[in-house]
């Protein structure tokens, strides 16, 4: 009797469970996303479009049978997502009949910029990003496409599960917590632990932005410890021009405008993820490398018997044990570099060991007006007057760095993001 | 041993040479020159421009649209020509009526060589005269239509480092093709419209053409150059890509909208159209005629039908 029961119970419960999955509470949204944005209300594509991904200019309607439609964003206004005898639809009277799906299961959106994409590169070029949408309709093959009242959409049918084919042995994954390892694709190319997810691709249980392929062997670290090096038995000068990227310098290199950083040897340097000042800062000052969660200093390892300067803008992301020597725009012509460099002329003719001068205008002018504007080449022609002068003042070792690269998005130039225009850097020792 | 496998080498290149395939559909039609030879020959005369002197040739060899009939290809809208070495031309099936191209077997009342057999389409420029054919596939397809929305491509490229000597080309200054496209389409796959100023244009398979192609800057002009085509195909001068809904264009070579669609023929374009600036949309004339300083600005068009 006790069993029978129990085996009534456990049929019930069975049957509870399938009738709940029957009900789909919601409608899974992915693709090119900032974040996670399922629908669980019956809306029009073009509401929840504007509400939520307004740059989107795709969907993609994914069935639960694998059928799906690709339709482009002027359609949007004619497909409502409602909800039959619990189960999804999207219903459309204007549009091809391809775009009625029954059982909706996933609508993938895409638009054109997105935070998670994936960044393959390869030494200091990139061989392709892909994007969480492209890699979604990756899976997908097409069948044909059908038009009606001058919308057309496109049938697509699921083949497969996304994954990636890499043709080497190992790759570097860099992680959107900055978290770098090596991964080594099996002999089918794929890479274990690697997945995609409705907006970003998962290695292990990270978010992953870069697979790189023979990256530059340089580092901050590398060049700290070059810097350390040289102050063993020289005074040395480390000039950082902030945001000047590795391919901005082959941008010059292009236009004949490189000047007299031309006859340098100068090397592409990999910069911590996220690329931006602070992060390489903690790289390039302190023994540990990236530590920004921590309380550091400038140099904390370089005994007070040595004497250093160090110049900034008008504030500095770190504090200073040695003599911290900060700028303002006293002749307000909105750069600060010019202040600096003055006190910089001065400083190389009194007793020191390191002297490290930090010109931001490069970063600020790219963040104004784009990565390759004509103003900011301009500003690179007036950092190497600076640069020709205190090359030619100087009795040391001078080092030239960069802190991360830079590139455009609606016409300004930004960092911050996994692209390889941010990620690279520039060192050289010029003298 | 090493013998035998250098003459099985050479010979599956002369049977590449000596046959070709037309795919229709999911048939494909392996033929050979008997079977080329066997059809009702035609004759042609063609007048070409070298070296400042017009040089006349006599073709000989079966219409095109008998080949056609053989196989009983009737409905289709164009035919893709593709050699050996991947040089390839599209013909709309209206060229095909009205021009009667055939493929030459003989010039100037000698056999050519097999390599030498050729497609000959009197009207067009001889670029379009396909040596070596390897493939002719039978589409069903249709020109792009109006797309929605048009990018600035210069405006793209200002945001974009130039190279010196892009791979594999030396010389040079210019952009990896990909660096114009972006992120703008969902996906980097499929056939793009690729347009020249003087109006040639091709559809090409991303993977196969374009995946390694780069863009030489010269005098203010892109050239479309890639090691995945002949060098007869690399389009001077270019100034529109489309891809679906999704096309760029070069403005500083183009800067009226309707000269695009005049340039590609498009039925039923608007009246008016959009333009982005800075993330205000301006509602223009289609004829409208932009200045240079001001269409350095604009980000996008948008065409709506």
């Amino acid at each position: 009797m006790n069993f029978s029961l129990s085996l009534l119970k456990r049929l019930i419960i069975s049957f509870l469970i399938m009738i709940l999955a029957a009900c789909e509470n919601k409608i899974r949204v992915t693709g090119n996303l900032d974040g996670f944005k399922d629908i669980n209300e019956e809306t029009t594509l073009v509401k929840y479009k504007q509400e939520n991904i307004p740059d989107a200019s795709y969907s993609l309607l994914i069935g639960k049978d694998g059928i799906a439609a690709l339709i482009f964003e002027r359609s949007f206004e004619h497909v409502s997502i409602i909800k039959e005898r619990s189960k999804w639809n999207s219903k459309t009277e204007n549009l091809p009949v391809v775009t009625k799906i029954k059982d909706l299961y996933e609508i993938a959106f895409f638009k054109p910029r997105t935070k998670y994409g994936l960044h393959l590169l390869e030494k200091t070029v990139p061989k392709n990003h892909i994007t969480p949408f492209s890699a979604r309709l990756k899976e997908f093959e097409y069948i044909g496409k059908s038009s009606k009242n001058n919308h057309l959409a496109r049938k697509y049918i699921k083949k497969h599960k996304y994954n990636l084919q890499i043709k080497t042995d190992s790759l570097l994954a860099i992680s959107s917590n900055g978290d770098e390892k090596w991964v080594f694709p099996d002999l089918d190319g794929k890479i274990n632990e690697f997945s995609l997810q409705d907006y970003f691709f998962k290695l292990g249980s990270d978010t992953l932005l870069v697979l790189w392929q023979d990256p530059p062997t340089l580092t901050l670290k590398k060049v700290r410890s070059k810097i350390i090096k040289d102050l063993k038995d020289n005074q040395v000068m480390v000039i950082l021009i902030d945001g000047l990227g590795w391919d901005f310098y082959q941008h010059l290199f292009a236009l004949d405008k490189i000047d007299m950083l031309g006859t340098q040897k100068l090397y592409p340097v990999r910069v911590p993820y996220p690329p931006c000042t602070k992060n390489s800062l903690a790289c390039l000052i302190t023994p540990e490398g990236k530590q920004i969660d921590t309380e550091i200093s400038f140099f904390p390892d370089i005994p007070k018997g040595k004497k250093l300067f160090l110049l900034e803008s008008d504030q500095s992301f770190y504090p200073s044990k040695h003599e911290l020597i900060l700028h303002t725009d006293k002749n307000f012509n909105g750069s600060i570099d010019d202040e600096i460099f003055m006190t910089a002329l001065k400083k190389i003719t009194e007793e020191h060991d390191l002297i490290f001068i930090h010109f931001h205008s490069l970063d600020d002018e790219g963040h104004r007006s784009g990565t390759y504007s004509r103003e900011r080449i301009a500003v690179y022609a007036e950092i190497l007057e600076y640069l020709t002068q205190l090359t030619d003042n100087y009795p040391g070792v001078i080092h030239l760095l960069s802190d991360h690269g830079m590139h455009n998005e609606n016409g300004k130039g930004i960092h911050k993001t996994a692209d390889y225009r941010d990620l690279l850097a520039i060192w050289g020792r010029i003298k | 041993m090493k013998k035998l496998t250098i003459l099985t080498c050479i010979f599956i290149q002369i049977i590449e040479l000596i046959s070709m395939e037309i795919i229709n559909n999911q048939k494909i039609y392996k033929l050979d020159i008997n079977d080329l030879s066997n059809l009702p020959q035609i004759e042609v005369t063609t007048e070409r421009q070298k070296d400042e002197n017009i040089r006349e040739d006599l073709w000989k060899g079966p219409a095109l649209s008998e080949i056609l009939t053989k196989y009983n290809i009737t409905s289709y809208d164009q035919l893709k020509f593709t050699a050996i070495d991947n040089y390839m031309v599209r013909l709309e099936k209206q060229d095909i009526e009205t021009d009667n191209p055939i493929i030459a077997l003989q010039k100037n009342h000698r056999i050519l060589a097999e390599e030498k057999v050729r497609l000959i389409v009197p009207s067009r420029r001889d670029m379009y005269w396909v040596m070596n054919i390897k493939q002719i596939e039978v589409l069903e397809y249709q020109q792009l239509t109006l797309p929605a929305i048009i990018y600035n491509g210069n405006y793209l490229l200002d945001g974009e480092p130039l190279t010196r000597d892009p791979e594999p080309f030396i010389n040079c200054i210019g952009y990896r093709f990909d660096q114009i496209l972006g992120d703008l389409f969902p996906s980097k796959t499929g056939d793009f419209l690729l347009v020249s100023y003087d109006g040639i244009n091709h559809i090409l398979d991303y993977e196969k053409y374009l995946s390694r192609a780069v863009l030489i800057l010269e005098d203010d002009q892109l050239i479309l150059k890639s090691p995945q085509m002949p060098a007869g195909m690399w389009l001077k001068d270019l100034i529109y890509i489309q891809n679906n809904e999704i096309a760029i264009l070069i403005t500083k070579r183009v800067n009226s909208i309707s000269r695009v669609v005049k340039l590609m023929n498009w039925i039923d374009p608007p009246d008016q159209i959009k333009s982005s600036k800075a993330g205000e949309l301006i509602t223009n004339s289609l004829n409208k005629t932009f200045d240079p300083s001001e269409v350095e600005k604009i980000e996008f068009f948008l065409i709506s039908p």
